[in-house]
């Protein structure tokens, strides 16, 4: 309900809003959490996994109960802590994991077997028959155990990432984030504070303290907007600093659009920020935890903080009759804040047995809290003091085990917290984070006064390392109270005793997790569940350590926390991936001729980032197969044109530029002579095969290198390498001018005709031979011409700067296609080449050696060159090896299959009998039948043998006979033609 | 007589407009890759100079006005502009780039914040400063960036790249503007 004068909502503006269909009324500014409070609602889901009613625990993003579904179809959000989703008018939510409804849940009927529901029980239960986890178990305890749900459609929503840069970040907005922030900035440096709420100030907000003299929350308002007005300060709300990384990296989730009617537009829901700070100050406060009691999880039952945060912030009291059970004195403000406010406070039990109170109010010091009542909403507690139980009607009741400092992003760089005995919890490990400083309660300091001096204690040191000193000296004045408390983690007595609410976890869990031996808290944490899911342990983890040093018999500070991890909070995928959605999955690389492709019907398929066409279908033509076939017969009796220029080319200059030819390639480049082209392998340092291809001499100390399409920035690193580390005394210089040019692959026995038809002075056999180079103009514009050969044909590369490669393309396919040929595509230019046995990355993979590939005469002998020590270790000479064949079906079967396995014909294909496997296949319309390149143990040795192509995976088995890698034109006549 | 017709680099995805902010691209360029043979960098510098009127530019920095620049290109240096002196390859290594690179100048209020939003460094003028040049990647994609003037930038990148550089500065400036949008 409702309590008037209270709170910083905007009672003028009433905002509607659905929670399972229910409509309600709110204000501006209220959480969907204390608009349903307000409204008299208690219960806001069910547990994890005995389906327990649950309510709200706390009002912050560390809520484990009041998980809810937000929005509908593609915008729909599982999850949303109802605790941190502000309402806005048509706002629909819908709790989450139950059934039929909220109120009569059908799998509440677990919470009767919980005798033999406890942890381990998965383990030990569902073991056997082996068979049924898959098919029965997983399957059903997914469908029984489980949060909210995405919605299975495509995200609607626009997402948004950006950088940022400061001298400073400032994680938290409460007073010592405020006044650290307030501090820098006057100073003069370049400050980022980022807040995960919509306002700033803390507790400030949810407390009734004064600040010099004013409340808190308008101390805070005030702060906020003098720092709104400097130039040098960027104030960040909603924002969540989620993880901590090297060189002073954040990561940061900003809540754009989660608080706003309209979705799916251009304006992002989210921005997932990196932030790179000189410094930080970590103001991220501290988190109340609760007290492990018997029946401490039903809805009414709350921290004590959320319980005045509801009132402070939200003018909104949490019950009717309100009892408080604590450890320390900081909670019986809950108390002073509701009796001001008209609420009635039934008891106060403090576990203290010399506490006391000036409050008027029953008080129960030395007790506890030892049972509670009311399935869907607390009806009645019974408090027990010296072994005598009362029991008293109450509807709300406000818990403080104690508070834990959030000490989350110091430990993400492995720092550890340390135990702290005179606030009973843990305090950031000091210097965890380079060049960050904790304050405030983040710092284990519990009164706002000593908050405010460790923020100008911290900043003034930090100004000292800039040369600055602060404009302010005296701190905000207020009234400090010293925070005292004794240790309660847990009361003994009938019924479950919750620790971790959203993984149901009790203190007899833990326990049980002793007791079979799981006794290292990371062992006690994934036998139990304890502090997984979204709260992360938030609330739980320090109490259920507490109660495994006590069962261990071990102190808390041996005893150690779990390792805290990022995100702090969740972080949506989507946001992180931004518009990583569709064609937005990766860059794409377009070649010149991609739209005249496209434009006669090309598919196109993926070649790393570079799109290439498939095959260019023409009329009739109803798969790929047949226009794959038409092509390689056109290009074998006629004329072809493919794109080529996705292979990488560098150009190389200087006079020692043949010195780095030689020694990166095997065989010798030092005599290539202007004019000429030559074939390159190049090795890895280990002397396995990196990567091949020619390399032209354009003029004298002028080469120009191509790579494969896959391994062009492999390549270039790898010279880069050796220019830079091996040999920087060499007078060279090169660059990458695959952008450049664009390069057409013109082949077969009519090639030279239709390069003729388009170049200004015509070329011959006689004065441009197999393997020449020159420059040449094509229709008045100065480009490049090689005499090279992928396909075995007498063929030619014609290259022209990019700005025409459009337009030549479309000239040299028309011109072919009324020759009678006509372009062609990568399953074309695939089989040509396998008819030829040369060789792709499909070969070359990174695990053969030129002696595997039937090249180790290729390395010279008469010069070193990288990889040729390594490629003679006696190893990668074994004749034993895989080498490379061809292997072509013999028997009924005639399929062949890339990445099947090699067996004798006779052998069962097993892995033991394995003998090689397939890399390359293709269907040859030039012989008929398919034909592939496999790499088989003593392949050179066994031309003519048979051998067994067995497909596991698609139950395909082929004989085959092992055959010459060249299986068109051997002596290679056509392409010298 | 068939003559060959030339397409620029961003033919078709520009211009971009955006609140007062718009994308074009600058065709027709003459880019020159340019790096100094061995102990030569001084008399390359100096017929730079000469024939030019170009300084060699330091790391991260540019030397000349509109038309004739000189831009640090990390082991290069990209002189945009004007066709290259024939004699600077007695001391420098020259390699045609001109339809290597596509070339976008960004001009207007949003440009600095959008291009924040894909790259991973400080753009902002107190740190980027007019004549400034970094190497940086655009999301996924490698540029060149250089500041032109206090609300101009002008960006290099691979040409085949093109459409993904446009779409991604197309949809930064969009959410960008949509923020501004709500929040105003």
């Amino acid at each position: 309900m409702r309590v008037s004068g209270k709170g910083l909502i905007n009672r003028q503006n009433t905002v509607n809003f659905k929670f399972d269909g229910v409509n309600y009324t709110g204000y501006e500014g209220d959480s969907v959490a204390s608009a349903l409070l307000a409204s008299g609602k208690k219960l806001f889901g069910r547990s994890f996994k005995y389906h327990r009613p649950r309510g709200v625990l706390t009002a912050g993003s560390e809520e484990p109960n009041a998980l809810i579904t937000v929005g509908e179809g593609s915008f729909q959000d599982p999850n949303v802590r109802a605790t941190t989703q502000e309402i806005f008018e048509g706002l629909v939510t819908r709790s989450q994991n139950n059934w039929p409804n909220l109120s009569y849940d059908v799998l509440s009927i677990n919470d009767l077997f919980s005798h033999f529901l406890g942890a381990g029980f998965y383990y030990k239960t569902f073991m056997w028959p082996k068979s049924f986890w898959e098919k029965i178990y997983e399957p059903f305890i997914r469908r029984a155990a489980g949060l909210g749900s995405l919605s299975g459609l495509h995200n609607s929503d626009t997402y948004e990432k950006a950088y940022a840069f400061c001298d400073l970040l400032v994680i938290g907005g409460g007073p010592s984030g405020l006044l650290a922030a307030k501090l820098a900035a006057e100073a003069g440096l370049d400050v980022i504070i980022a807040e995960q709420e919509p306002i700033f100030g803390g507790r400030l907000n949810s407390e009734t303290e004064q600040v010099d003299g004013m409340p808190g929350s308008t101390w805070a308002a005030k702060t906020t907007e003098s720092l709104k007005l400097m130039d040098n300060v960027r104030l960040f709300s909603r924002t969540t600093v989620t993880g901590v990384y090297d060189q002073g990296t954040f990561a940061a989730v900003e809540r754009v659009g989660h608080h706003l009617s309209k979705r799916g537009g251009d304006l992002p829901l989210e921005c997932f920020w990196r932030i790179v700070a000189k410094n930080s100050v970590l103001a991220a406060g501290a988190i109340e935890r609760t007290i492990a009691f018997p029946n401490n999880d039903r809805p009414g039952i709350m921290t004590a903080s959320a319980v005045r945060t509801y009132l402070n912030r939200y003018g909104v009291s949490t019950g009717k009759s309100v009892a408080i059970f604590c450890n320390n004195n900081a909670a019986h403000k809950t108390a002073s804040d509701l009796l001001e406010s008209g609420v009635n406070v039934a008891a106060i039990i403090d576990s203290r047995k010399d506490s006391e109170t000036a409050l008027d109010v029953p008080f129960y010091n030395g007790a506890e809290v030892s049972n509670t009542f009311g399935r869907q909403g607390l009806k009645s507690i019974n408090i027990k003091k010296n072994n005598v139980e009362t029991k008293i009607e109450v509807d709300c009741l406000a818990v403080s085990g104690g508070w834990n400092p959030t000490v989350h992003l110091t430990c993400h760089m492995n720092g550890r917290p340390t135990w702290n005995d005179e606030i009973l919890s843990f305090v950031p490990e000091i210097g965890a984070i380079p060049n960050m400083a904790v304050v405030g309660s983040a710092n284990g300091h519990m009164d706002t006064g000593k908050c405010f001096e460790s923020a100008q204690k911290e900043i003034n040191s930090l100004l000292k390392t800039f040369g600055k000193s602060s404009k302010t000296k005296k701190i905000p004045n207020v009234e400090t109270t010293k925070f005292e408390i004794s240790p309660k983690w847990a009361v003994e007595g009938k019924g479950r005793a919750w620790l971790d609410y959203q993984n149901d976890v009790t203190v007899k869990d833990v326990r049980q997790s002793v007791q079979e031996n799981f006794k290292s808290v990371e062992h006690m944490k994934r036998y139990t569940t304890q502090g997984m899911a979204i709260d992360q342990g938030k609330n739980s983890n320090v109490a259920a350590l507490a109660i495994l040093a006590d069962a261990t018999g071990r102190g808390i500070p041996e005893t150690g926390t779990t390792t805290f991890r990022p995100p702090f909070v969740p972080v949506s995928i989507a946001s992180m991936g931004k518009n990583a959605q569709g064609s937005g999955f990766a860059p794409q690389r377009f070649t010149t001729s991609h739209a005249a492709s496209v434009d006669r019907g090309s598919p196109m398929i993926e070649a790393g980032l570079w799109y290439r066409p498939s095959y260019f279908p023409q009329v009739g033509e109803t798969n790929w197969r047949q226009s794959c076939d038409r092509e390689v017969e056109m290009v074998r009796t006629n004329v072809g044109v493919c794109d080529v220029s996705t292979l990488g080319k560098i150009d190389i200059q200087g006079p020692d530029a043949h010195k780095l030819l030689d020694f990166v390639y095997t065989n010798m480049f030092s005599t290539l002579k202007v004019g000429k082209v030559r074939y390159g392998l190049m090795l890895r340092e280990d002397g396995h095969v990196m990567d091949d291809g020619t390399t032209a001499c354009l003029a004298p100390d002028h080469y120009l290198m191509t790579t494969t399409t896959a391994a062009a920035g492999q390549v270039m690193r790898h010279l880069d390498f050796v220019h830079q580390c091996l040999h920087p005394e060499w007078d060279l210089s090169f660059i990458s001018v695959t952008e450049q040019w664009a390069q057409f692959s013109i082949a077969g026995p009519r090639s030279q005709e239709l390069v003729n038809a388009v170049l200004d002075q015509p070329i011959s056999s006689e004065n441009f031979p197999y393997m020449s180079c020159g420059l040449v103009d094509v229709l008045g514009v100065p480009s490049r011409l090689f005499r090279i050969s992928f396909s075995g044909e007498h063929a030619y590369e014609l290259a022209v700067p990019s700005r025409y490669g459009d337009s030549l393309f479309r000239l040299l396919a028309s011109r072919a296609e009324e020759m009678g040929g006509g372009p062609y595509g990568m399953e074309a230019l695939n089989v040509l080449r396998l008819e030829k046995g040369f060789i792709t990355h499909a070969e070359i993979h990174g695990r053969v050696t030129a002696f595997d590939i039937g090249m180790q005469r290729m390395i010279s002998e008469k010069k070193d060159c990288i990889g040729k020590t390594s490629a003679a270790r006696p190893g990668l000479l074994d004749s034993n090896r895989e080498q490379m064949v061809a292997i072509k079906p013999l028997g009924a079967v005639k399929q062949l299959v890339a990445g099947a396995h090699l067996f004798e014909t006779n052998d069962e294909p097993i892995r033991e009998n394995d003998q090689g496997y397939v890399t390359s296949v293709g269907f040859s319309p030039t012989f008929g039948y398919f034909i592939g390149l496999a790499f088989l143990k003593n392949g050179r040795g066994r031309l003519g043998d048979r051998i067994k192509m067995v497909d596991h995976l698609r139950g395909i088995e082929t004989e085959c006979e092992v055959i010459n890698t060249v299986s068109f034109d051997p002596k290679g006549d056509r392409l010298r033609d | 007589m068939i003559k060959l017709l030339e397409k620029s680099a961003a033919e078709g995805l520009l211009p971009i407009k955006v609140s007062n902010t718009s994308i074009v691209e600058v065709d027709g360029l003459i880019l020159t890759s340019i790096s100094p043979l061995k102990n030569k960098a001084e008399k390359l510098a100096d017929h730079l100079k000469k024939s030019h009127g170009l300084s060699l530019p330091n790391k991260g920095r540019s030397t000349g006005k509109e038309g004739m620049r000189a831009l640090w290109f990390g082991q290069h240096t990209l002189l945009v502009g004007p066709k290259p002196d024939g004699k600077l390859s007695k001391f420098g290594v020259l390699t045609d780039q001109s339809d290597a690179w596509v070339t976008l100048r960004m001009s207007g209020d949003l440009i600095e914040d959008a291009l924040m939003g894909l790259c991973p460094v400080d753009l902002r003028m107190k740190e980027f400063k007019r004549g400034n040049v970094v190497r940086t990647s655009l999301q996924h994609v490698n540029v060149t960036l250089h500041r032109i003037g206090p609300t101009t930038i002008d960006l290099y990148g691979f040409r085949s790249m093109a459409q993904t550089i446009c779409h991604e500065l197309k949809s930064s400036l969009t959410t960008l503007n949509a923020r501004i949008n709500h929040n105003n």
